[in-house]
Parts: structure tokens; sequence; C-alpha cells
């Protein structure tokens, strides 16, 4: 019977060949019977530490062997995990742990002088696990000696060492219904939301992806995305099913295309999935042969935002071996189509399908008036199916504004959620992503509202009124460009710094301009299309 | 001063602040400041950067060179802008 739950993969993979490598992180491996042993005496210490059954577990780690093994750890726990990105102000982290009562996080020495912030923001820790202190998880020697640091008062530290003392256990008993991990995203309230994913939600994408995508122990994959992003879970579940490597790829390899490259060419990668910024920068810098350039890739799976198609083109030309597909989905209902694109498109047309709905999904068009539109009519993408969210941790209310009883369906109404993704299905069945209903934009594959950033700004004592536009741009696909008004002495630079200690680095305007007052509408409404005509004739100047 | 009496140096330095948007205290943006282990510096800020570098000392540099090491701090990024303008 295939598995139900995610760390069972592990388990499954490890009892087939437990000396396959599992997971890659620079010259240290694990194999997959290392993964199982270490993550379950892992949730033994987690469940020492008073984890149970439906708790969330903080993983607040770049990728490493040691954030993978606290991913399984926390799942066979009986806890979802969730992952906490170090690049992130810690006022965020901090507003995450304690929305959703992080008691245990799995985060490394070098991140300890966080851990204070962490608590100082709100976050209710009494338990950090240092995995990267003690004994390395694969039995040899740990990359560098670190020094134990201080936990925060209140808070008790566990390193690997601690490890031994717990032999590899059952896993808590869990059904595929209870969560498995909580991603946040961005909001448009200004705080992030918890998207809660069960297990049977993930599993009904890895297990889709892994046989679409014939995914066999002999692949290499590479992780490029990270851990807070659902580009993620592809990686490192479907890995994990198929019993494939999963090479991490660390921050900064991923920013330099010509180590990517390197990095593709020397691990022999088979699979990469990544947002189109990244693959175009691959393509733009690169440097590729003009012929059989990364002969090791098989597969290029792309989702997270639109690839402009000369990009894309440009990219199957030079790697013309490997299989391309598009996938798409919200956090909130995982990939839910996908569209594998065949032939090497025209520079001018139009961007690459969605597709059509994957196995146990459906996607459903519906117009303003609530109702099913017929083919070839534009209207908004609501998804139904396995795929789909449980809802948003602790905001029933928000859960039950985008999770509705799915128009046109008769019989048992599981909810279909609301994408505010307007679409079109054209004669063949596929759908074409035509835009948002809202001010929410993608850039770099991140999801941003618009609001969410003016939210931040009017934080500032100072700042009357703002606006935010997103301005297309060759290069990084959008620039964010702020308009504010706000009394004397506050300048751009005070507004940047401002958002950055609130919101991420991605979310932060690339430009603010300071005006007397923002210009209005006959409604007296901010003019929101005349400042993004006026941020769009700013970009052209540059 | 004007652009054409900045050092590399100070270009590097001034790009950081005003393009990439340098939110820490000014003081703290040493020589030898650590730009991407700090996060100031991403993969869209290298690139933006690369294009500013070549157009303000008409060098190219070439995609062998746009690694990690030379793009760690800005003492690091005027050293191989200078490398390529005395190679030039």
């Amino acid at each position: 019977m295939p598995e139900r739950l995610l760390h069972d993969l592990v388990g499954a993979s490890a009892r087939r060949d437990p000396g396959a490598v599992a997971v890659v992180d620079g010259d240290r491996v694990l194999t997959y019977g290392q993964l199982d042993a270490a993550s379950g005496r892992l949730s033994g210490l987690l469940v020492a530490a008073g984890v149970r059954r439906g708790d969330r577990v903080g993983v607040h780690a770049e990728k490493s062997l040691e954030s993978v093994v606290a991913l399984y750890g926390a799942m066979k726990a009986g806890a979802a995990y969730v992952p906490l990105d170090p690049a992130a102000p810690v006022a965020r982290l901090g507003f995450i742990a304690a929305d959703c009562g992080i008691r245990v996080l799995c985060s490394p020495s070098s991140l300890a002088a966080t851990w204070g912030g962490l608590v100082a923001e709100g976050a209710p820790l009494e338990h950090v696990v240092a995995l990267d202190l003690g004994t390395d998880l694969a039995g040899g020697p740990l990359p560098a000696a670190a020094t134990r640091p201080d936990a925060p008062a209140g808070v008790t530290l566990h390193t690997a060492a601690d490890l031994a003392a717990h032999a590899a256990r059952t896993a808590t008993r869990t059904i595929d219904d209870d969560l498995a991990y909580i991603l946040y995203t961005s909001g448009s309230t200004g705080s992030p939301k918890g998207v809660m994913v069960s297990h049977r939600n993930a599993m009904a994408f890895v297990a889709w992806a892994a046989e679409e995508f014939a995914l066999t122990p002999a692949d290499r994959v590479a992780q490029l995305a990270p851990l807070i992003f659902d580009l993620s879970t592809f990686d490192l579940f479907a890995s994990a099913l198929a019993g494939s490597a999963l090479h991490l790829v660390g921050r900064k390899a991923a920013m330099f295309p010509a180590q990517l490259r390197t990095f593709v060419d020397e691990r022999a990668i088979t699979v990469v999935y990544a947002v189109p910024s990244l693959l175009t920068m691959l393509v733009e810098r690169g440097k590729l042969p003009a012929e059989g350039a990364l002969p090791s890739l098989r597969l290029v799976l792309f989702a997270g935002e639109v690839f402009p198609t000369r990009h894309l083109a440009a990219l199957m030309r030079l790697v013309p071996a490997a299989e391309y597909a598009n996938l798409y989905g919200p956090t909130e209902t995982n990939v839910c189509t996908f569209h594998r694109v065949t032939a090497v498109p025209a520079d001018d047309d139009p961007p690459a399908s969605i597709g059509v709905a994957i196995a146990g999904d459906e996607a459903i068009v519906v117009g303003d008036d609530g109702r099913v539109v017929t083919p070839g009519e534009p209207g908004e993408l609501y998804v139904r199916g396995a795929t789909v969210m449980q809802g948003y941790w602790g905001d029933p209310e928000r859960s039950a504004r985008t999770l509705v009883a799915a128009p046109g369906v008769d019989g048992p109404r599981e909810p279909a959620y609301r994408t505010g993704d307007l679409v079109r299905e054209e004669a063949d069945g596929t759908l074409t992503f035509l835009g948002r209903r809202d001010n929410q934009i993608k850039r770099r594959g991140y999801r941003i509202e618009l609001g969410d950033i003016e939210a931040a700004i009017l934080q500032h004592p100072d700042v009357v009124e703002c606006a935010v536009s997103a301005v297309p741009d060759d290069a990084s696909g959008t620039r964010l460009v702020a308009h504010v008004s706000a009394k004397d002495g506050v300048g751009p630079r005070d507004v940047v710094r401002f958002c950055a200690e609130r919101i991420p680095k991605y979310m932060v305007p690339d430009r603010v301009e300071m005006l007397a007052d923002l210009p209005k509408t006959a409604t007296a409404k901010i003019d929101r299309a005349g400042l993004a005509r006026l941020a769009a004739e700013h970009a052209g100047e540059h | 001063m004007s652009t054409a009496e900045m050092t590399t140096t100070e270009h590097v330095r001034r790009f950081v602040v005003e393009e990439l948007e340098f939110t820490g205290e000014p003081g703290e943006l040493t020589d030898d400041f650590e730009l991407l282990e700090e996060g100031v510096l991403d993969s869209l800020g290298i690139m933006a950067l690369v294009e500013y570098l070549e157009a303000a000392f008409d060098i190219v540099i070439d995609e062998d060179d746009i690694v990690a090491e030379r793009f760690e701090t800005i003492a690091s990024i005027a050293a191989l802008a200078d490398a390529k303008i005395s190679a030039g």
C-alpha cells in the first residue's frame, strides 16, 4: 500500500535501500538509513521535550542535512513543521512563532543570537534543538567545531549529542488528515498567514509529481527553493518517495548563475524545479555553452510566476534534451495544474499555458455572478481536490472566505479554494492565466500583497499616506515603487529601513518617492492608476 | 564629489547604499562588511551591480568572475573592478 504520511516515505525508501544517498549538502551525505534513524531519534527527543500530536515545531535554519532531519523528526513526533527563514526580520519570525505557538525550535548554533529576539517578539519558546552541536548525524565529524551558545532564559538547549539518549522510536500515531506543515505567506492585512497543509494534501501532489515525472532512485534532484517556499515540497518529498538523491543548493550558490551551472554539471543533477527568474539568470549570466549545456538535466520544472517566453525559449534551445513543464498553484492549493512545454516557443508567443488540473484536482472557472462560465469566457479560478489546504492557522473567518462551496458541483461539497487568479479555458481544455483580481503580485516567485507593504509603511508614526505600485522590469520581473507622504524629516531611506525591520527583503520597495500629497481621484481615493503610471515613467528613465 | 573623482570602492559603496538600499547603520558598512552573509546582496542585486560596474568603468566582467568569493565584501568587489580596469 502506498504511504500516506510524508515521514513514512523516508522509512520506505530506507527499507528498500538503506545505503542509497538521501541528502547531499556540500561534501556531507546522509543515506536513507541514516536520515530515517536520525529523524527517528530526534522525534524521541522532541517527544521527551513535550511535543505532542498536533503541535507545531519551528525549523529555523538554512537548508542543511540537519534541517531535513528536523522536518522529518517533527512529523514523526506527530507535529507539523513550520519553516522560519533565517534571513527574515526577527519581528516577522516572532509573529509567526507566537501565532502558531511554537514552543520547540530546531535551529543551528550559528543563529543563536536571534533566539532571544524571537522570545522578545513573543515566541513562546521552551526548547531549542541545535543539531549542529555534538555529534554529526551521519557519524562523521561536524564541519566546524561550534561552541555551545547560551539559550535565552527559560529555554532549554539540546544538541545532537542528546540524540544518543533517544532510540529511534515508532512515529507518533497520526492520520493523513493531520497537519504536515504550515507555510506562512504574505497577507493583505499586513500580517503573514499560515497555510495549513495536511499529509493528505501534500501527498496528493507528491505522489502525482513523482509518477508524472517518473522520478527514480537514479535521479539527482537539486533543491533550489528555500524551505519556506512550497516549491521545496516537491524537492523534499517527491525525492523521498522515489528514493532519489536530494542535492541542497546553498543560498550563495543559487545567487551566482555560473556557480549554479557548475553545481548542476559537477553533481550531474537530473531534475531542477525553480522560479523563472532564477532560470532566466542562468540563461543570461550562466555562461552556458551554445551546444550541449547541462547534459545531465532531464527535467526542468518551473512555477511561481510567469516565465517570459523569450527566456524560456532561450533555455530550451541551450538545453534541448531536457523536458519542460510549467506547474501552477498558490501555496493554498499546492500545485494544482500543469502544462508540458514540448516545442520551443517563438519569442513573441504568449507565456506558457498553465495547462490542466493534476490528478485528483478539479479546476472550475467562475464568473462574477458566482456561476461556472462557459469555456472561452474569463473567470476566477476555483480549485477543488486533494491538494487544497485545510485553511489558515487560527483564522477561521479568512478560511471560510476563501474555502467555499464549489459552484456547479453536485454531491459531497468538499470546498473549493478561490485563487483570486483570472483564467480562461481554451477550446482544448487548457487554462490560460490572465492576471489577478486584486493587487497581489508575484516577485521572484514570492507572492506579495501590495496592501501588506502599505500596511507596514503606514505603521511609521510620521507617515500620512502611501501607495505601492508594481512596475514591470525586464531584469527582475517587477520593481516595487512606494509613493509616500510624511511629516518633514522623513526621507526615502527612513521608509526603507523601517520596512526592512518589519517585512521580508523581497517585499521592501526598490524605490521610495516622497510626495507632499498623494494625487486623488474624483472620489477622493488615492489615484493608484496615476501613481502606477508615474512609477513606470520614472523606471523608463533609468 | 563628482563620480569621476570617486574610487572604485566609493562607487561600490554608493551602489550598496543607494541602489541596494542598505538599511543598517551607515557606520556598519565597512569595506569588509559581509554583503552576502548579511543578505544585503541577493541574486538580482548582484546582476544589477555587475551591470553598473560594467557601465561605470567601461569594463566587461566575465561570467566566471561572478562568483561568491568576489562578491563577499565591498573590498573584494572593488578589487575585481580594479583588476578589470587595469587589464582593460
